[in-house]
């Protein structure tokens, strides 16, 4: 299996770090660190420093709160996306959007992905990403609206509900003509789930990689790692990087996250681990 | 006649099976194949001499014998193994054995001689510090033709891969095979120099019955590369 994401393509062995950074004054982990232009523009030349493949920009907090009119988060994004693109011509850039008309103004200011974390909630983000010949991420929610907490949802069987969705979801991008070799898909950890869904897409990834398609994960400090250990947001990276590590042992390919250094050194040594990657150097036993 | 001669250490390091995303050893591993190959290019047989291993847990050829296969340009004519403690005369008589196959004059032979220093040139060295490392290297390697006393040749250890230019190896000086044969076993075994034994073979090859240089074997050093990065004394030499 090969993908491409941006102006590269990647072998199935790939394990991608994917950088968030928020333009919002609210996110649940940052509370607004990027918020401003120079903040933000600091963090991206971190994160690309610190090995990032590829940027996730988002200009609504997933979480209810404060409406974000369109206007607003073309605000937030589009500029933005155009200064990363003139100062970094060859990056990935992604951009969490749920709205056509920001996938749209995004992909034509030098985007190159859209993730499309409401599970297709606007049914033209799709045509849009074709039309740019641009990346999609397709993410599963079992229909929840956008913005608003999983509340008593049950699934017989979450991965079924997730297969089922993700598959109809890439038939339909497909169908409209985005390539196939730029769709990615993603359980969407918490979203429309509780814990216990969640783990149970991390324990059954193998099932998601075996569909085929290149597997997104978004973990970073999740709900369901502060449950799962009893720890509150701020406490929850050695559970967001045993979940990554696990995860990439099952074979997901992209990672979202807020720690790209640690994350970029777990997924690095599982690949070591797989025989996916040489060791960095070695000179142990070997004088 | 024995035409050509290339020293190299025999490190796994220079094994592409043990090199990741970053090479140890860069400027060994060019100037060993450079100097193998400018010796196997001037040359009608290729004779590699090197040492069992000291603590074979495997079936595979010696280290010595892999590390020559995966530098040199061609398979080798012959291989050469001479057990890692074998005692001086055991070492010389194989030498004179190499010298006789290489007898015909009109067959230039090339010996790819895999063989290093002690193993215990600083603390974090393969066998500790001993501070009788450095005077039983250098020992050898002036029997190569090689005085670390000139100049700022002799560096604090452990010192990078350094090229000597010719100006600091000083005036053409035949290998002392009689030097060579003079290594004692014992002491060479406590330094882990474990490669006595096969710099012994080829004092052997290059040796008259009363250790001196033979006209057929008067090789004089040319290029010359020490260092000692990982506390093993690594030494890379052509000589002619």
């Amino acid at each position: 299996m090969r993908f491409r994401l941006g102006s590269r393509e990647y072998a199935g062995d790939a394990r991608l770090v994917m950088a968030i950074v928020n333009r919002t004054t609210d996110s649940f982990y940052d509370r607004g660190l990027t918020w401003e232009d120079t903040a933000a523009y600091a963090r991206v030349r971190q994160v690309v420093a610190e090995g990032a493949d590829l940027v996730d920009i988002g200009g609504i907090k997933a979480a209810p709160g404060a409406e974000v009119p369109v206007e607003e988060e073309l605000r937030r994004v589009v500029p933005f996306v155009e200064g990363l693109r003139a100062e970094f011509p060859d990056l990935t850039i992604s951009v969490d959007t749920y709205r056509a008309v920001v996938a749209d103004a995004v992909l034509a200011a030098g985007a190159d992905v859209i993730n499309d974390a409401w599970g297709g909630w606007d049914p033209e983000v799709p045509a849009v990403v074709a039309a740019h010949g641009a990346g999609l991420v397709l993410t599963h929610t079992g229909g929840q609206v956008v913005r608003t907490r999983p509340h008593r949802v049950e699934y017989d069987d979450v991965l079924a509900s997730v297969v089922d969705s993700l598959t109809s979801q890439a038939e339909g991008a497909l169908a409209v003509g985005v390539s196939r070799e730029r769709i990615v898909i993603d359980p969407a950890h918490d979203f429309g789930k509780n814990t216990r869904h969640s783990l149970e897409c991390t324990r059954r990834l193998g099932e998601l990689v075996a569909l085929g398609w290149p597997v997104l994960v978004s973990l970073s400090n999740k709900d369901f790692v502060g449950e799962s250990l009893g720890r509150d947001v701020g406490e929850r990276v050695p559970g967001t990087l045993a979940t990554t590590a696990i995860s990439a042992w099952l074979g997901a390919h992209v990672y979202r996250v807020h720690e790209v250094r640690e994350t970029r050194d777990v997924l690095d040594m599982v690949s070591v681990i797989s025989g996916d990657l040489a060791p960095m150097r070695t000179t142990r036993g070997l004088a | 006649m024995i035409a050509a001669l290339a020293v190299v250490p025999a490190t796994p390091l220079l094994l592409a099976e043990n090199v990741g995303r970053v090479d140890p050893v860069p400027e060994l591993r060019s100037a060993a194949r450079a100097a193998v190959g400018s010796v196997a290019a001037q040359a009608d047989r290729l004779v590699v001499i090197t040492a069992s291993d000291v603590d074979p847990r495997h079936s595979r050829p010696p280290l010595g014998a892999r590390v020559a296969r995966e530098l040199l340009p061609r398979e080798a004519d012959e291989v050469v193994v001479v057990p890692w403690d074998a005692p001086v005369d055991v070492c010389r008589g194989l030498g004179s054995e190499v010298a006789a196959a290489a007898l015909d004059p009109a067959a230039r032979t090339a010996l790819v001689v895999v063989a290093d220093g002690c193993a215990t040139r600083t603390e974090k060295a393969p066998g500790h510090l001993d501070p009788r490392a450095v005077q039983v290297d250098a020992d050898w390697l002036l029997a190569l033709g090689c005085d670390e006393s000139r100049g700022d040749l002799r560096a604090e250890s452990p010192a990078p891969m350094r090229a000597w230019t010719g100006e600091e190896l000083g005036p053409a000086t035949p290998i002392d095979p009689r030097a060579l044969l003079a290594l004692d076993p014992g002491l060479a075994g406590e330094l882990l120099f474990h490669g006595r034994a096969t710099l012994q073979v080829l004092a052997g090859a290059l040796a008259e019955d009363d250790g001196s240089a033979t006209a057929r074997g008067a090789l004089t050093a040319y290029e010359v590369m020490v260092g000692d990065p990982f506390g093993v004394r690594y030494v890379v030499l052509a000589a002619h």
